[in-house]
């Protein structure tokens, strides 16, 4: 009988022990970006570079998004004298235009998408049985085929470089994941609750406004937060549709891509702020972002 | 007050979005057709009107045009050895994470899911940190091995498996992802009954698992092959295509075409051909994949 036992307890560790390192492999490159965010550039150009940092600095969040704070003689000394070298400019702007843009695609995707959720949770027509097919054909197209002409349209309406261009076409971006969301948290809400308040005399839009919405909360901030995933690290349409004034974060982050190497420190940095905000959503929120990153392929 | 008639109300709900649809998505697919036909090139004070039509010379142009066979090659070497190692490697851990005997599931998660929450451009310019020649800590472990420091990035041979690299890294969590909530679907009965009439368990991974994944499989297929052409950011970030243009995958190469040499009609011709191809991979793995039903 211990014996059983033994091979049982065994056999668990040996699970857990195998799953913890298959995890930490795939964790470690982003651990080993938010260790050289504090590093100092001796320690991550060494042969070994250093594992950990022997001192945590904030230099290079500091010269990267917030400039001003960097005294000149402190960049001169020959600890930082690396940095000296390459970009100084700091990328708060990119930061302030990534928050706009973000936050304009997610609430108009919704305020777009949500009433169309509802329509196919509630009502059968035509073609509503194809909205899976919607959502998974959309991720299966290379943006680049939509990308080239959408160019040429958004160029001869003079929306690229603007930030309502692109958070149009985030909203293009975001829709088949709302519609497939929302419908999902429409369809958990029983029809009775609506029949009742039909009854009561409420009308369409006061049913939808008052009854629907706040039960569907919780719903629509999962919804929210997948879209903030989803536009936050966009590259391809960012770095065709932004000029130097509109840029985002991720083309910034491009910027950092010079030919002869890279500015690690401050690259860290700035990729730690990237990663961050999502970072967050998916400790608190794993459940939803799973549920927005299988949308159309998992049947819920 | 103004009042819908209820049989138009899901029509008006859903309007909003045909509207974004129509206007994003169709009108620049078509759009996407008369540029393939023209000489499209950006050039300023030249209307739409005024690029001639140049007929099939574009996708003529395309045939011939040994960089975008470079290009298409490249994108399906990445397809079919990347999907594989990432489907073999998802599957061995969903299937890991789906014992009864696991704990900390959602920690596990949370480690396995922080590749794919940051932006992949960061990702491409992380491994471009690791794989430098010099300094970086995939030489360390190299040289910790007693061998001679490779320069991943900036020869042909090891250009290519890095970027297939980097994929895994990024999109085999995706995988499991898809096949854990495929597994979870399950019904448990399924198990014990088969424990019940003496299965092994192999027998009841052949008998019971493997033929209800089929579905779950299928999707995590043709959604990671199709993700090959999508391949962009990791490239942009990492090798921009080179060294010369042995990274250089189909949407690079068009991204190059349309938006560094500005031929915008060649670079649509090119990707409706690689829309061509998209759909006739996709169609097979269907055709070859899909499940009978019941």
């Amino acid at each position: 009988m211990s014996v059983r036992i033994i091979r049982r307890t065994l056999d668990t560790l040996g699970t857990h022990i195998l799953l913890l390192a298959i995890a930490c492999l795939f964790a470690l490159p982003t651990f080993w970006v938010f260790m050289t965010s504090f590093k100092t550039p001796r320690e991550y150009y060494a042969m070994p570079p250093a594992f950990l940092p022997a001192q945590f600095h904030l230099f290079h969040y500091r010269k990267a998004f917030a400039p001003w704070t960097v005294n000149p003689t402190e960049m001169a000394t020959s600890y930082w004298i690396e940095e000296s070298a390459g970009r100084v400019e700091s990328v708060t702007p990119q930061i302030i235009n990534s928050v706009i843009i973000t936050f304009g695609s997610v609430l108009l995707s919704l305020a777009v998408g949500t009433p169309a959720a509802y329509s196919v949770s509630r009502y059968r027509f035509k073609g509503s049985k194809d909205l899976s097919f919607w959502v998974l054909s959309t991720r299966m197209m290379p943006p680049i085929v939509t990308a080239v002409p959408l160019y040429w349209v958004m160029r001869s309406v003079g929306l690229v470089g603007t930030h309502i261009g692109l958070i149009m076409v985030y909203v293009m971006i975001n829709l088949p994941f709302v519609v497939w969301m929302m419908k999902g948290f429409f369809d958990d809400i029983p029809i009775e609750i609506e029949e009742a308040a039909r009854i009561d005399g409420c009308g369409t839009v006061a049913l939808f406004w008052r009854i629907i919405l706040p039960l569907a909360i919780g719903g629509i901030v999962a919804t929210a937060l997948f879209c903030v995933f989803l536009s936050w690290n966009e590259f391809l349409f960012a770095v065709i549709l932004t000029d130097k004034d509109s840029q985002t974060l991720p083309v910034a982050l491009s910027l950092f891509r010079q030919d002869r190497g890279i500015l690690w420190g401050q690259m860290s940095a700035v990729i730690v702020v990237a990663t961050l905000p999502i970072l967050l959503i998916t400790l608190f929120l794993q459940k939803q972002v799973v549920r927005g990153l299988t949308a159309g392929a998992v049947k819920t | 007050m103004f009042r819908v008639s209820r049989r138009i109300q899901p029509y008006v709900l859903i309007a909003p979005t045909i509207a974004w649809i129509a206007a994003f998505i169709v009108y620049p697919l078509i759009f996407s057709i008369v540029m393939a036909f023209k000489q499209f090139k950006l050039k300023k004070d030249l209307s739409f009107w005024d690029m001639p039509w140049v007929g099939l010379r574009n996708f003529e142009k395309a045939i011939y045009d040994e960089n975008f066979l470079s290009a298409l090659w490249v994108t399906i070497l990445i397809m079919v050895i990347a999907v594989t190692i990432e489907f073999l490697l998802g599957l061995a851990i969903a299937l890991l994470l789906n014992r009864k005997n696991v704990y900390g599931h959602s920690f596990f998660m949370m480690l396995l899911m922080t590749p794919m929450m940051m932006p992949v451009i960061a990702g491409g310019l992380l491994w471009r940190m690791l794989f430098d020649v010099r300094w970086g800590a995939v030489n360390a472990v190299v040289q910790w091995f007693g061998l001679p420091a490779i320069d991943f990035l900036g020869t042909i041979r090891w250009a290519l498996p890095s970027v297939i690299v980097v994929d895994i890294w990024q999109w085999t969590p995706f995988v499991v992802l898809i096949l854990l909530a495929g597994l979870r679907a399950i019904p448990e009965e399924l198990y014990e009954a088969a424990l019940v009439d003496g299965a092994s368990r192999f027998q009841s991974f052949f008998k019971i698992t493997w033929p209800l994944l089929a579905w779950p499989i299928m999707i995590v297929l043709l959604i990671r092959s199709m993700d090959a052409f999508k391949i962009f950011d990791v490239v942009y970030g990492l090798t921009f295509g080179g060294p010369g243009n042995s990274t250089t995958t189909a949407s690079f190469y068009i991204y190059k075409q349309g938006f560094s040499q500005f031929n915008l009609g060649y670079a649509a011709a090119l990707s409706w051909i690689v829309f061509i191809v998209v759909y006739t991979i996709s169609m097979l793995i269907i055709r070859f994949l899909k499940p009978a039903e019941d």
